[in-house]
């Protein structure tokens, strides 16, 4: 493995490790979605904060693509 | 305990390495000739024993001197570093396919569709933003670099953003048909934006 292998590995790694505490989130999200013990209340509210999500990663991933594509 | 919450003292591995450097430093300064492969394995035994026993004795006097017994709950599973990255990517083909659909039925039948719609939209919104955010990191963590690639991303990226919308706009409506066709299209454009993530042609 060359040095620059080994940077790329480092800088993936490091930017999965910021943004562990979002994919935490969103697999509990995920997990309390498909629990069968939330009300229709309680889906609804997830669902408003589920959309507020998917705004914020769509900007988040526009950025992104200007920045670097 | 999980395995790694072994005290180091306590790692056999830890303290092969330290007897490997040690035995190592030795010789090189000359103090001792090259130390046997068996010997170190003997002396590994023995520091882990006796580091191991200071370690436990530690423990007890302080248990002895506490002043109250922490509360033993069962508590969270613990963030597992990369495996979050790692569920997260497979996450997103699963969950596509858990996306239930509308029908008519009686008052009871509907009052679990709506949950069930509900459920389908929650579960289409963020498995797109899960797919989103995984594109996003891999980008920005110079994993993707292939311009065309990212500019092909961004446009799928729109293109689920607009139809996860449209899944919000057609479950306001409450008209079955629209709601199903809006999560059919939404589970196509994720799809592919999660096959675009892969590397792979969508």
């Amino acid at each position: 493995m060359n040095i620059q292998s080994a940077l790329n590995i480092i800088r993936v790694a490091d930017a999965a490790i910021v943004s562990l505490p979002t994919f935490a989130k969103l697999i509990g999200d995920i997990k309390d979605a498909l629990s069968s013990d939330s009300d229709q209340e309680t889906l609804q509210a997830a669902y408003d904060d589920a959309l507020q999500g998917a705004k914020d990663a769509h900007q988040a991933a526009q950025d992104a693509v200007r920045d670097h594509g | 305990m999980f395995p790694n919450e072994m005290p180091w003292y306590k790692s056999k591995v830890i303290m092969g390495v330290i007897v490997s450097i040690l035995s190592k430093v030795l010789f090189v300064t000359g103090v001792i000739g090259e130390m046997a492969p068996a010997d170190q394995a003997q002396m590994v035994d023995l520091l882990v024993l006796v580091i191991g026993g200071i370690g436990d004795i530690v423990a007890v006097g302080a248990r002895v001197v506490q002043k109250e017994a922490p509360k033993i709950t069962a508590g969270k599973p613990k963030n597992t570093g990369m495996m979050s990255l790692v569920m997260a990517a497979a996450l997103v083909p699963l969950l596509l396919t858990g996306c239930a659909t509308t029908g008519s039925g009686s008052p009871s039948e509907i009052s679990d569709r709506t949950r069930a719609d509900e459920q389908a939209a929650l579960l289409v919104t963020l498995t797109y933003t899960t797919a989103s955010r995984l594109g996003t990191t891999l980008i920005r963590s110079g994993a993707v670099t292939d311009k065309a690639a990212i500019r092909k991303f961004g446009e799928l990226d729109k293109a689920a953003y607009q139809a996860v919308l449209a899944v919000r706009a057609a479950y306001e409506t409450a008209n079955a048909q629209s709601f199903a066709d809006a999560l059919t299209n939404a589970r196509r454009t994720i799809a592919g934006l999660d096959e675009i993530t892969k590397g792979n042609d969508p």
